[in-house]
């Protein structure tokens, strides 16, 4: 991997509304993202529309939203373009970035505004096509606005980064930029941050489950994370391991639906959701499991576009895994290498593996060695920061 | 008995901020996106016989839809219920401000909302068109 010889500095800019947490996968992927940089030796300024916990080397600007138009859904992203547009040239006029590194969200379009009228250059995040996703996963009011929005976005950015291949196709086929353009860096993990060296028991103890095996899941409860799959799987579990206990460390929409499954399959008693928890904590709460899980699902389509961070920090913190071998998880995680995998939506072959990393320690133990091995050599967050600059450097060379 | 209807943030840290005793509250977990289900909000507060019913929520400011939480109060015959945050700020309900003061105020936020909408309507294909016209 070939360093940038000059150190660069790059402006991170988050634009959605995301109200007053500043936990959640999106938080966890730019924090990693920034120890990347830093690793790289580059510096980042970060500016955002909403409070977030920075390492003390990252400058932070807070561009808050107006608080009118708080009470109607969409509306109030498309005024925050002019205002967040103002404020980041001052910004921009202070700190002087190399580039901007903008996570693309529905209705912004400042990146291409900010190149057209300054010449910033400018790399944008893709973690979703925001018209597929509101159409597939929430509601959505005002169709052509985000398509007009998404376009402009995505078609007048320098280069464009994804975590997946399958996301790549999906924004050449849904919004129809040039595919040379379109960087994939799948997420990664701070070994430094994950390592096994942390210990759980705190944990443990706080939750009162010093004697129990934790079988654990962190991140939020969306809809491909599989989450109902893994509540289905509990009774299997624990009717072969009575004193299992799963551990739900986050929180999202489907919370109720896996109480809901808990109680059904009367299994409540087996289950503790934490709710969000800051970033900081979330190695010890990976450290108190006996196993982790990632059961996530492909999409209605049949595809499956993300690039779970908390498989890689379940890797660095060398413990067993079980994954579902969806999309890039059935690429990294290779069944008996550095972890075990199973077919997507099957509660019983998802709970047959975990009872397996449960009662054989030799197995656990030698597949979690290798995960932790892997992420070390391939996965850590500098090789995603890395491909950040490669596709700045592809933009500049390429700009129009 | 009253009922926490937590949207964000951790209920212990809410109650404790507003020094409510959390043996008197019966706590159910909301996704934002259930606000826009009147059904589903009106059987969480009728599901039992609650004093006082209460949004939670991390930031107070940070929280939006706070007119139509208040509307469900008003709905569903609360008395007594705010919206409450984690630093121990609330926004208390009142039937007569909701109808007197926050309803014009949302009348006018609505207009506000169409003109913005209209404008994005007229600025986006035109925006759209200027930079993506020569590529």
């Amino acid at each position: 991997m070939e360093v940038i010889k000059k150190a660069l500095k790059i402006m991170f800019w988050r634009t959605e509304f995301y109200g007053g947490s500043p936990e959640g996968g999106t938080s966890s992927l730019h924090l990693g993202k920034i120890r990347g940089f830093n690793n790289l030796g580059h510096k980042c300024v970060y500016v955002s529309s909403g409070p977030m916990d920075l390492p003390d080397y990252v400058k932070y600007y807070y561009i808050p939203y107006n608080k009118l138009l708080r009470n109607f859904p969409e509306v109030l992203s498309l005024p925050y373009n002019g205002k967040s547009i103002r404020e980041i040239k001052k910004i921009i006029d202070i700190e002087k970035p190399d580039f901007i590194y903008q996570h693309h969200h529905d209705f912004h379009y400042g990146g291409a505004v900010l190149k057209k009228k300054y010449g910033i250059p400018y790399v944008l995040h893709v973690d979703g096509v925001e018209i597929w996703i509101k159409a597939n996963w929430g509601k959505l009011y005002f169709k052509n606005l985000l398509k007009w929005a998404e376009e402009i976005q995505i078609d007048y950015s320098d280069a464009i980064v994804v975590p997946s291949q399958t996301l790549a196709d999906l924004v050449v086929e849904i919004v129809g930029c040039k595919r040379e353009k379109i960087f994939v860096a799948p997420n990664g993990v701070d070994t430094e941050q994950f390592h096994p060296g942390i210990k759980g028991e705190l944990v443990r103890e706080k939750l009162s489950l010093k004697d129990k095996i934790i079988c654990g899941f962190t991140g939020t409860f969306g809809h491909w994370h599989g989450v109902e799959v893994l509540a289905k799987a509990m009774k299997y579990v624990i009717k072969e391991v009575p004193n299992a206990v799963f551990l739900f460390v986050g929180d999202g929409m489907l919370r109720s639906n896996i109480d809901t499954i808990a109680k059904e399959d009367n299994v409540d008693k087996n289950l503790i959701i934490t709710g969000f928890l800051p970033i900081g904590v979330i190695p010890e709460y990976v450290a108190a499991c006996d196993v982790v899980v990632s059961p996530c699902v492909n999409n209605d389509d049949g595809r499956f576009f993300n690039s779970p961070v908390k498989l890689f920090e379940y890797m660095a913190m060398e413990k067993p895994i079980v994954a579902t071998n969806v999309g890039q998880q059935g690429e990294v995680i290779i069944d008996d290498y550095n972890g075990l995998s199973c077919e997507e939506k099957n509660p019983e072959v998802l709970a047959h593996q975990i009872i397996r990393l449960i009662k054989d320690k030799d197995l656990a133990n030698r597949l979690s060695r290798q995960a932790r091995l892997d992420s070390i050599e391939k996965h850590h967050w500098k090789y995603n920061s890395q491909i950040i600059i490669d596709a700045y450097e592809y933009g500049l060379k390429n700009r129009t | 008995m009253n009922l926490l209807l937590l949207l964000n943030g951790n209920s212990k840290k809410i109650l404790d901020a507003h020094n409510f005793d959390l043996k008197e509250f019966n706590i159910v977990k909301i996704d934002e996106k259930k606000l826009a289900s009147p059904s589903h909000i009106k059987s969480l507060i009728n599901s039992g016989k609650y004093e006082k019913v209460y949004f939670g929520t991390t930031i107070l400011d940070l929280q939006r839809f706070h007119f139509f939480m208040k509307s469900y109060f008003l709905l569903n015959g609360v008395k007594t219920g705010a919206i409450i945050d984690e630093k121990g700020n609330s926004s208390k309900y009142s039937a007569l401000r909701l109808l007197l003061l926050e309803s014009p105020f949302l009348f006018f936020e609505a207009i506000v909302s169409i003109t913005v909408v209209i404008y994005f309507y007229i600025k986006l294909p035109i925006l759209k068109w200027k930079l993506l016209k020569k590529r």
